[in-house]
């Protein structure tokens, strides 16, 4: 069962885009939500406060979605912390370098609120 | 506007260094400069060739201009960038160890390579220009990497690299002595900046310089003859790219518009609900009814809005189709230039050809994203 109450950061340049995740997450059931708008404002932000899931975008300015997968996976206090990749990039090597980088699972951008119930499932049943 | 006055005959050059050396390459050629990032490797690739990296999307191989010309580089640096060319119709990415300036100079100050360049298949060598003391060795990349031509693919470029790599004195072909030339000239030049000029001359050498050099005059000649077509093309860049930004705002702000009201359709939902709700519990009908009907009016307006809101589509269509006319304007000059330089032999380049390694660069969906998350073990 999806844990409801879990501290979910949403991490997508486009300020329409993270608004249309934390709305697809309001109506799955989440509430709690926060926002970043680059890999560095989200490392930032984990490692301030505790969150349970990043559901990142990967093209994005300053630093991207699989530079901030690397550097969650680096790091010994947030490596445990699940990443979603909700992103356009859909090419074959996209998805293997994530795979090879630790992403916990992949959404490919325009997606339903169906798709990515089931991947934010999935992704806490195989932790 | 380029200057019409005495100055018609001028060259814009980029700059740049490798190792000790100094080199130049024409802006033309160039497409951007980029500070080095992460280069991704592919096995099997020759020394030449470093790997590929992602520009926005598009996979560029980067060539490692050090191991091409022979000369020992001065390793990854904060000045390192790679230079995006244009090849052939497609882009390949030259690391250099700093890009230092551009270069204005008169098409007279463009000498030719000095007889004393001995046995060197220089053809890539458009000129070469004294710059405060210093000598500046103009590249032709199109010429430098001419074995992957005519007809360049992608899978050619890596082939042909594949057979630079060294072979044994009795196996020695085209693209060694080419490689072998590009040493001596180096060698050549380094000799020239420290006062060496008693270098052997190859006869034929010195004649495939003329040649050349004769048909860089041409080809400026030519270049000059466009060049107020290019200007004028390129002067409306700017105004494509200010109606782009536009349309970017103009497009977020309404998407929020729209959103705005949709979040508050979805929380009218749940008050619906909750009055239905109530009124399944015996609540007070007329109150719980004349509740529903308020939100239902409250929604209609809502939807209303959401159409009207839509009408920014209108406003960022009529900025787009503006934005296309410039292009087809611009292409029609850039035709014009490649009438103007006889190129057509190099067009009907296949594109896409996939890199080596890369069985499938399209596009993919869920579906075969979930097919590779299986193949790697996710559920």
């Amino acid at each position: 069962m999806l844990d409801l109450k879990m501290r979910i950061l949403v991490v997508d340049d486009f300020s329409t885009m993270r608004r249309i995740l934390k709305n697809i997450l309001k109506q799955i059931g989440y509430t709690d939500i926060d926002e970043a708008e680059d890999g560095n404002g989200a490392l930032a932000k984990l490692r301030q406060d505790k969150y349970d899931l990043v559901v990142s975008d990967w093209n994005m300015p300053n630093m991207s979605g699989l530079d901030l997968l690397k550097a969650i996976r680096a790091d010994s206090a947030l490596n445990g912390t699940p990443v979603l990749m909700v992103t356009a990039e859909a090419k074959k090597e996209n998805v293997v370098e994530a795979i090879k980088a630790g992403v916990n699972n992949y959404v490919v951008k325009p997606f339903t609120a169906e798709v990515l119930r089931e991947k934010i499932e999935k992704v806490f049943d195989n932790k | 506007m380029p200057m019409q006055n005495e100055v018609d005959e001028v060259l814009q050059l980029i700059g740049f260094t490798v190792g000790e050396e100094r080199f130049a390459i024409d802006i033309s050629e160039v497409h951007e400069i980029n500070r080095f990032e992460h280069i991704n490797r592919i096995p099997d690739l020759p020394d030449h060739v470093l790997g590929v990296i992602d520009l926005r999307g598009v996979v560029i191989p980067v060539i490692n201009l050090a191991e091409k010309l022979g000369i020992s580089s001065q390793g990854i640096t904060k000045d390192t960038r790679i230079i995006i060319v244009g090849f052939n119709g497609d882009k390949i990415g030259i690391l250099v160890d700093s890009v230092s300036e551009v270069l204005r100079v008169s098409n007279d100050s463009l000498e030719k390579p000095p007889s004393i360049i001995q046995r060197v298949n220089s053809e890539y060598i458009c000129g070469i220009i004294r710059n405060s003391n210093q000598l500046i060795v103009v590249l032709d990349f199109l010429r430098l990497f001419k074995d992957y031509s005519p007809s360049l693919t992608r899978e050619d470029l890596i082939n042909s690299e594949e057979n630079i790599a060294p072979v044994q004195e009795d196996g020695r072909n085209q693209e060694d002595n080419n490689s072998d030339a590009i040493d001596q000239i180096v060698e050549v030049t380094r000799a020239m900046s420290e006062g060496d000029f008693h270098h052997e001359i190859d006869g034929k050498l010195y004649g495939q310089i003329g040649e050349l050099a004769k048909y860089i005059n041409a080809t400026i000649k030519k270049l000059q003859t466009v060049e107020p077509n290019i200007a004028s093309a390129t002067d409306k860049i700017p105004a494509a790219s200010l109606q782009l930004s536009e349309i970017v705002k103009a497009t977020e702000e309404a998407t929020h518009g729209v959103m705005g009201q949709v979040e508050r359709a979805l929380d009218n939902q749940d008050l619906l609900l909750y009055h239905i709700e109530a009124i399944g519990k015996g609540g007070d009908l007329t109150k719980e009814i004349g509740e529903l009907k308020q939100i239902t009016a409250d929604n209609k307006e809502i939807l209303l809005d959401i159409i009207t809101g839509l009408s920014f589509q209108d406003l960022t269509g009529q900025k787009i189709k503006t934005i296309i006319s410039l292009i087809e304007e611009i292409e029609k000059r850039i035709i014009h230039l490649i009438v103007t330089f006889g190129l057509k032999s190099r067009t009907g380049i296949e594109e896409n050809i996939p890199l080596k390694g890369f069985t499938d660069n399209t596009k993919i969906e869920q579906g075969l994203v979930d097919t590779i998350l299986k193949e790697f073990g996710f559920e």
